[in-house]
């Protein structure tokens, strides 16, 4: 080959490198860019990650590396810029020289899996946090690539700040020399004692496989029970407020984390300990009681117990244990956790679900209900209604004024619940009732109708002719004053038959002769049908004589009915 | 930038290194018309004729307690460190540097191979085993295999070039460490990240060379003795644990752990720490509460709650006895953990080691190796603070030896495995005028007069560095 052919080749070899050089910068700027566009696992990134590998793959064919030096804002290839950007974490260039790479380095041998592990450390890293814990040096580290090499710049420490260790002193000679008069300091040893020790301290086979077994068994034991110990037994012995608090504050987040990850054997073990240190605490150290009461109640804040929706899928119907797990922490914490599990209730949940939620904010409401009956004021009408359903639950009379007070509320919904829930309670609640006949829901005033029919009551009879006896007859109110007097039969006896003849048989000639309203008149036979035959037969019988057309007429219907 | 290089694969090497193995170890108890035996050799000649490359020869060899191949240093990857390892104590062992095998070993018959696997096997215990082995190897006309001596010598790094960067990294640990306090005594929460990237730049540093990364554990500092006894402990674990096989990544957070051991200290009164004499009883509480606030200072650090679990048992555990004696006293009975047992181990020697404001002499290396041994299975893992004394040596690095020739001398190499009581050393000369020491030559204790078969120097005695004021790194680095 002549030298012109050489260097023809040569040109084509070097332009060849140049393209697929350009190709997989190409490919890496764009799955970088897409990294920060997109959430890891989106298509697009796998699209690009995938689209990534094949430059390198073609680049290794002729090559064995493939490095990158690191400039500020560029990155360099045989010396050769090809890349370039601004001062900003969008510049992959930057990142790099941010944390301090100056070259990075993929071999042939490269494997898949490190491409997509380099791209993920990538993407966790590029941008820098101000509390990080590591950066890109440290996750390319631990990541131990056996085709990724990358030489790194010391950033942090520069020669004004670091310790010069030639200043420092092994000793004091003064201080030596004085103890040497007065001790004598050689030790003097024969070479042969050292022999003897070199066999005690020689490593025998069972003396490594115990070695093997203690870092097996260290690289798979779970600390966390002993970091819990541990803490506690720090907690017991601070002085200071602060660092009190700060060890509460590791906690707490100890609490939202295992619970997160549903570890709920460990997040009871941490609650309980937390209890006992608390009440050990209580009376030598009563300083400690405001910490503690504050880190409950942040433990109950949203923003803890939010950790409890990664729980719930995990139980299913039949997961007897992990439901008492969840009920035992949640009963442990303080009764203002139903501000925060409340609301959690009215997502959507599976029946046992919502029935453990219903279990532990009856409990938490039973030893202390008024966060509980806080959460009445709630603007949200569904919390309230579930605030008073756990109320009703908890089968206490002395919230029966809290009921009766809601059955006042503005809303419907929430005057319905109150008012079901009060007459489910013990007790007389037909003034209640008469005094809600007038509701403006249907609802409402059905059920206390209901309630004052259930029964032959007397009182509820009385008040109910009272009622009636001051209500206007509207056509409006057709319906109501109908069933007001169906409600009078029911719980009618001997006082209402008075009443009823009287507003059947009418003295005025007016009503006589069938002018105005006969609304009155109809719901009397309509009471009449539900008395006891032998009071009402004889006026129902009376009334079917009639020769006021309208009375005959109702009560034919009435009867009808009747039957 | 890219470069073609002559070194196979890194895998290709694994499998070599691993088929070289079974060989020598089936050859010493198999014949050579052993089935088994046979295999073996076979696939050690399969995993050389792979390993080959377009070359014709390949060439492994040991330096600085690092393996080369085609002189290109062997990166230490996870899973492959102690198979490395095992190489290098092979030829340690042995006193070889190494070999070079030719591609004639495709033709030669595997009954020789496995005979040369026997040789090899036997060289450990002869006098001189690389003259020896040559020789034995050459009257079996086994010419594809050729025994390479023992070096001290870096293939392919400027010792300068490491030593300094050791240096420098004791100097970025210490500063670290001095930063993380002084924020904490500031009442500020220090991030880790520094620290991290220490601790790993500390990790492949020892990965790199473990006997120069060892040698930084011997800086003392006698007017601020916590950082440096901090750093040094955090060294010494480290090294022990590598030793042992603890897997890279552990090692960082073992680095980590030993950093942070002492932060308690900070909360200690200087008057206390450095109180001569007897402490009261009230004193001797402040001391021992410092465990307890070290693990308090680490749990406030600005980092992941995982990454401080992490690390707060063993600065916990670190002054716990392994029968539990120790403090801090708790209700607490479960045994110490395992890294808690290493950080002990360190602590203690590192402590009994140093000169101290209240305590201007200490104990020398091998002596205070020698104390600690008394409470073994008491006060230490009995089998690890073995681990201990087989990594750090019989008459540890740094000791300062006072021979029979008259000569001072640091400690700078053990003299493991063949040797353990006769380590290498740089002799120590004087100036007159100034005093002051000089590094001489480095001598070998284990080194015999030719004609009377007697060593050449013996060691009478031994001292403490502090006795001579010199910081034995300047002379073993």
């Amino acid at each position: 080959m002549n030298v012109s052919a050489i260097l023809a080749k040569r040109i084509d070899e070097s332009t060849q490198t140049a393209r697929s050089v350009k190709q997989i910068i190409n490919s890496f700027l764009i799955v970088f860019k897409n990294y920060a566009l997109y959430p890891e696992n989106h298509a697009i990134c796998k699209t690009s990650l995938e689209k990534a590998k094949p430059p390198l793959y073609l680049f290794f064919q002729n090559n064995f590396h493939f490095r990158i030096d690191v400039q500020k804002n560029a990155l360099i290839f045989d010396s050769q810029i090809v890349y370039e950007g601004g001062e900003t974490e969008e510049n992959l260039a930057f990142i790099f020289f941010r944390d301090g790479i100056e070259w990075l380095e993929f071999q042939r041998g490269l494997t898949e899996d490190e491409i997509d592990r380099f791209f993920k450390v990538l993407y966790r890293y590029r941008i820098l946090r101000e509390e990080a814990e590591g950066d890109l040096v440290t996750a390319l580290w631990a990541e131990d690539f056996s085709h990724i090499r990358y030489g790194v710049k010391e950033v942090f420490w520069n020669a004004d700040n670091l310790i010069d260790l030639g200043e420092l002193r092994a000793a004091d000679p003064g201080q030596v020399a004085q103890k040497a008069s007065e001790a004598g300091l050689i030790q003097m040893r024969p070479p042969e004692f050292i022999t003897e020790w070199a066999e005690a301290f020689r490593l025998t086979p069972e003396d490594h496989e115990a070695i093997k077994q203690m870092i097996v068994e260290d690289e798979t034991l779970d600390r966390a029970q002993d970091v819990l110990d541990i803490l506690g037994i720090i907690l017991m012995n601070l002085e200071d407020s602060k660092d009190f608090e700060e060890i509460l504050d590791y906690l707490k987040e100890e609490f939202f984390d295992t619970l997160q990850l549903g570890d709920l054997e460990f997040t009871l073990k941490l609650l309980k300990n937390l209890h006992s240190t608390h009440q050990k605490l209580r009376s030598n150290k009563p300083w400690t009681t405001p910490l503690f009461k504050r880190l409950f109640s942040d433990l109950c804040r949203e923003s803890t117990l939010a950790a409890l929706q990664h729980v719930w899928p995990t139980i299913g119907p039949g997961h007897v244990e992990k439901q008492k797990l969840v009920f035992e922490i949640l009963t442990l914490l303080p009764s203002r956790a139903i501000s925060t599990l409340l609301p959690m209730m009215l997502e959507s949940h599976p029946l046992h679900i919502h029935d453990l939620m219903m279990d532990i904010a009856v409990h938490l409401a039973r030893r202390n209900s008024t966060p509980l009956k806080q959460l009445l004021t709630d603007s949200n009408e569904a919390v309230v209604i579930k605030s008073l359903k756990i109320l009703s639950m908890l089968n206490q009379p002395e919230n029966n004024t809290i009921f009766l007070d809601m059955t006042r509320h503005d809303s419907e919904n929430i005057r319905k619940q109150a008012l079901t829930h009060l007459l489910a309670c013990e007790g007389d609640f037909l003034d209640v009732c008469i005094s809600m006949v007038d509701d403006s829901s249907d609802a409402v005033r059905w059920l206390a109708l209901k309630h004052l029919g259930q029964t032959r009551n007397s009182r509820a009879e009385k008040l109910l002719t009272n009622y009636l006896e001051n209500t206007d007859a509207r056509e409006e109110n057709r319906g109501h004053i109908l069933d007001c007097y169906r409600t009078l039969g029911q719980c009618g006896d001997d006082e209402c038959i008075g009443f009823l003849k009287k507003t059947l048989f009418p003295r005025s000639w007016v009503q006589k002769l069938g002018i105005g309203s006969t609304i009155h008149q109809e719901g009397a036979l309509h009471a009449l049908t539900a008395l006891t035959p032998d009071k009402a037969g004889p006026i129902l019988s009376k009334a079917s004589r009639s020769f006021i057309p309208s009375v005959r007429a109702a009560c034919k219907k009435a009867l009808a009915g009747g039957k | 930038m890219s470069e073609k290089t002559d070194r196979p694969d890194n895998r290709i090497i694994e499998t070599l290194i691993r088929a070289f193995f079974s060989m020598v170890q089936t050859s010493r108890i198999h014949r050579d018309n052993n089935q088994l035996a046979l295999k073996c050799a076979q696939n050690f000649v399969a995993s050389c004729q792979a390993a080959f490359q377009n070359q014709g020869e390949l060439r492994l060899r040991i330096a600085n307690d690092r393996l080369y191949v085609q002189e290109e240093k062997l990166g230490f990857q996870r899973g492959t460190v102690a198979l490395i390892q095992n190489m290098i104590e092979y030829l340690e062992r042995r006193s070889l540097g190494g070999f070079n095998i030719s591609e004639a070993i495709r033709q030669c018959p595997l009954e020789q191979v496995l005979n040369a696997a026997r040789l090899i096997n036997t060289a450990q215990g002869q006098q001189d085993p690389f003259e020896w082995l040559t020789s034995e190897l050459e009257a079996c006309r086994a010419h594809w295999i050729t025994p390479q001596p023992h070096s001290e010598t870096d293939l392919n790094e400027p010792a300068m070039e490491l030593k300094e960067r050791a240096l420098k990294t004791y100097s970025y640990a210490l500063t670290s460490v001095k930063v993380v306090v002084e924020k904490i005594a500031s009442h500020k929460h220090p991030g880790i990240r520094h620290a991290t990237r220490l601790a790993q730049s500390m990790v492949d540093l020892m990965i790199e060379n473990e006997s120069v990364f060892m040698a930084l554990s011997t800086i003392r500092d006698y007017d601020d003795y916590t950082f440096t006894h901090s750093v040094n402990v955090a060294i010494l674990s480290m090294c022990l644990a590598k030793h042992i096989g603890v897997p890279k990544q552990s090692l960082e957070r073992l680095s980590l752990c030993g950093l942070f051991h002492d932060l308690g200290k900070i909360d200690i009164p200087k008057s206390v720490l450095n109180k001569e004499g007897k402490l009261t009883d009230e004193e001797f509480k402040q001391i021992q509460m410092h465990s307890l606030l070290s693990v308090q200072h680490i749990a406030t650090l600005r980092a992941s709650r995982e990454r401080k679990a992490s690390m707060l048992i063993p600065p916990f555990e670190h002054h716990l006895k392994y029968d539990l004696s120790g403090y801090p006293q708790t209700h607490r009975r479960n045994p110490i953990s395992f890294f808690g047992r290493i950080l002990t181990i360190s602590d203690v020697f590192d402590a009994i080691t140093s000169p101290r404001i209240y305590r201007p002499t200490a104990l020398s290396p091998d002596r205070a190796l020698k104390f600690m041994y008394k409470g073994t299975g008491k006060d230490f893992d009995p089998i690890l603070l073995k681990a201990f004394i087989d990594m750090i040596g019989l008459i540890p690095l740094g000791t300062v030896l006072e021979l029979d020739t008259g000569e001072l001398a640091v400690v700078v190499k053990n003299g493991k495995p063949v040797h353990p009581a006769r380590p290498r050393a740089v002799v120590l000369n004087k100036d007159e005028q100034t005093g002051e020491f000089y590094k001489g030559k480095t001598i070998s204790l284990a080194d015999k007069d030719l004609t009377s078969g007697k060593y050449l120097r013996n060691i009478v005695g031994t001292r403490h560095c502090s006795h001579l004021n010199i910081q034995p790194v300047d002379f073993m680095l």
